[in-house]
């Protein structure tokens, strides 16, 4: 039976219900909170470690092409010195009645203006292989360093990181453990060595070792409760932590004189003809260059096996990116990074 | 006034009621947020760890000990495939006979499948359910490239980019044959031809990657380049003569002195660069000699 006192009950237990639930939203609020800026921290992390080494990975991938450029040039001039060989010496592939219409005077003239261009350019190529080699280790670690900052620096902006942390870079070094040798191990591309011998790990100078770096993002994250009467909720700590290494993630056999270019349907490199001529006593069309490609057939895991019947032109690469690893640093402590 | 008295009991009745109808559904739906939010949290450091290697069971487990182990599975499915066939038996031009042991971000999935989630009081019981996937980089068939599996297939082994051939220093390495002239004399031309194959300065690999200099100065890493760059100029300074005195014939036979004629019996700089090639030939060429002898002397030339 109620009595006089009992009648205003109603209002503490819609204050203490309406307290809780408040409290429990604003728990679960929070929750949500923490998860939230643990995953951005982390996406924060791993977007900066696969982006810091990219000097690396595009320094070699230019030197590559380059290489391959310079490579394609060479070929050429060897090719170019063949022909003028047989046209210096008036050899009978370049005159009547093999060649009518020109002469080996004429057919030596268009060479060697060819072998001028072709050595031009080949110059080019050595000067820029030159200066698309002098990366150094320590220009990677130094140019890792700058992106992260530049990831900082530029923070919501394009190419930028998130405005939200610091990015603390805790280490860029040499990667870690032994590095495939790939002439050897790869030999004629056979995976691993055995039984074929001279695998093991390659002498590598520092300068052509992959690199990794481990980073670690930060902030300092405000409650999503407001202080009130008198408490703060505490902030916490938002890290996120990763690590990425150069990696060659694609090799390739190019052979540009034999594969099919499928925008044009023509040979990557097709046949130059460079000076009038028919076939010497070799059967060889001299003044042309063919780039030429022969059929490879694999055994097994012992390699290949190419019977030449044909001139070839053909490179094997090796390109480059990187790519997420575990990080290696081991365990660390607050001085090892600081906090946005 | 009296009568208004006797209709506290109903009124608290009926308002606890609604109340703590309305708290419990509150308490359970925060519940099931709750364990949502753990959920997809829990996903995504499971798949965050079992790609870097790490057991995505106990790392889930660290920050979120609400999502039991047996709730998160771990499945490594297909990279995404091919459009350009892929293979090394180089019959068919159209197929790219590159793209060997391609290092792919397989497609890893974790999932956390939580059942009876809540109170099932104000609320009925519910599965809760999660996923994130990140990418896995493996090589995808070791042995794909020789053993001519098909690459897009996900039956064939792969392994981590640390247990193959992947785990090497940038290279590059040519292989070019072509028929090259070794004998010449005067309205003969070429007396004599045979394969070689061609040593080319282009080239990455284990014999020039511990020269102590980059660039192509002497003793660094790319000096065969420049080594070979000299000889050709050389050679172009011989073609201006060749052009000067004209080509030989009987009539106008060439010089017998060295350096003259583009003969490899007695011209050093054509016997340089004959000198970097292997003129071995054979039916069945050893890759393994490339790059064969970029560097070799250029006495003379």
């Amino acid at each position: 039976m109620l009595t006089s006192h009992s009648r205003g009950q109603t209002l503490p237990i819609w204050t203490m219900g309406i307290a809780l639930a408040l409290v429990m939203a604003f728990a679960a609020l929070q929750y949500g909170q923490v998860l939230r800026w643990q995953v951005r921290a982390q996406n924060a992390a791993d977007a900066a470690a696969a982006g810091a080494l990219s000097v690396q990975t595009t320094a070699w991938n230019q030197q590559i092409a380059l290489l391959y450029a310079a490579a394609v040039e060479e070929y050429r001039l060897r090719q170019l010195i063949g022909a003028m060989m047989l046209a210096a010496n008036n050899d009978a592939s370049c005159r009547a009645p093999v060649a009518p219409a020109t002469t080996c005077a004429q057919t030596f003239a268009d060479l060697r203006r060819a072998y001028a261009a072709s050595l031009q350019r080949y110059t080019t190529d050595v000067q820029l292989v030159s200066r698309a080699s002098q990366y150094t280790l320590g220009q990677a670690k130094s140019d890792a360093r700058a992106i992260v900052a530049d990831f900082q620096a530029k923070c919501g902006q394009a190419n930028g990181g998130d405005c939200a942390f610091n990015y603390n870079v805790v280490d860029v070094s040499r990667r870690a453990g032994s590095v495939n040798d790939v002439e050897m191990s790869a030999n004629v591309w056979a995976v691993n060595t055995t039984p074929l011998p001279g695998g093991g790990p390659a002498n590598v100078k520092d300068d052509y070792a992959p690199a990794q770096i481990e980073i670690v993002t930060c902030a300092k994250v405000d409650p999503i409760v407001p202080s009130f009467l008198g408490f703060t909720p505490p902030t916490f700590t938002a890290v996120g932590r990763a690590a990425a290494t150069s990696a060659m993630v694609t090799q390739e056999w190019i052979q540009p004189g034999y594969i099919v270019n499928p925008q044009t349907g023509a040979p990557f490199q097709p046949v130059e003809t460079w000076a009038q001529g028919g076939p010497a006593m070799d059967q060889k069309y001299w003044y042309s260059i063919d780039f030429g490609g022969n059929q490879a057939k694999v055994i097994g895991k012992i390699g290949y096996l190419m019977k030449f019947a044909n001139a070839e032109f053909s490179v094997a690469t090796g390109w480059w990116n990187t790519i997420p690893i575990k990080p290696y640093t081991g365990t660390l402590a607050d001085k090892d990074y600081s906090c946005k | 006034m009296k009568w208004t008295r006797g209709a506290a009991l109903p009124e608290t009745a009926v308002t606890l009621g609604i109340t703590l109808t309305l708290l419990f559904g509150m308490f359970e739906l925060g519940l099931i947020g709750w364990t949502q939010l753990s959920s997809d949290g829990a996903a995504f450091v499971a798949a965050h760890a079992a790609v870097l290697g790490n057991d995505p069971k106990a790392a889930a487990a660290a920050p979120f000990p609400q999502v039991p182990g047996s709730a998160i599975s771990v499945a490594q499915n297909n990279a995404d495939t091919t459009i350009v066939p892929v293979d090394f038996q180089a019959s068919d031009p159209s197929n790219r006979h590159g793209g060997l042991q391609v290092v792919r971000p397989w497609h890893l999935q974790a999932t956390v499948d939580m059942t009876d989630v809540g109170l099932g009081k104000a609320l009925p019981k519910v599965g809760i359910g999660s996923g994130a996937i990140e990418g896995s980089m493996l090589v995808s068939n070791p042995g794909y490239d020789i053993d001519s599996t098909s690459y897009n297939g996900n039956g064939t082994p792969n392994t981590t980019y640390f247990g193959d051939d992947g785990n090497a220093p940038p290279y590059f390495i040519g292989f070019r044959l072509m028929r090259d002239c070794f004998a010449v004399a005067a309205d003969q031309g070429c007396t004599s031809s045979h394969v070689t194959t061609l040593g080319i300065a282009e080239y990455l690999d284990a014999d020039n990657w511990s020269q102590p200099g980059n660039g192509i100065g002497a003793g660094a890493v790319y000096s065969a380049m420049m080594l070979h760059q000299n000889v050709y100029a050389n050679i172009q300074t011989e073609l201006a003569r060749i052009a000067a005195r004209g080509i030989a014939t009987a009539a106008n036979p060439a010089p017998t002195s060295t350096g003259a004629w583009f003969d490899p019996q007695n011209d050093p700089c054509i016997q340089t660069v004959h000198g970097w090639d292997n003129t071995g030939g054979g039916a069945q060429w050893n890759w393994k000699v490339s790059p064969l002898h970029p560097t070799a002397p250029g006495a003379g030339c």
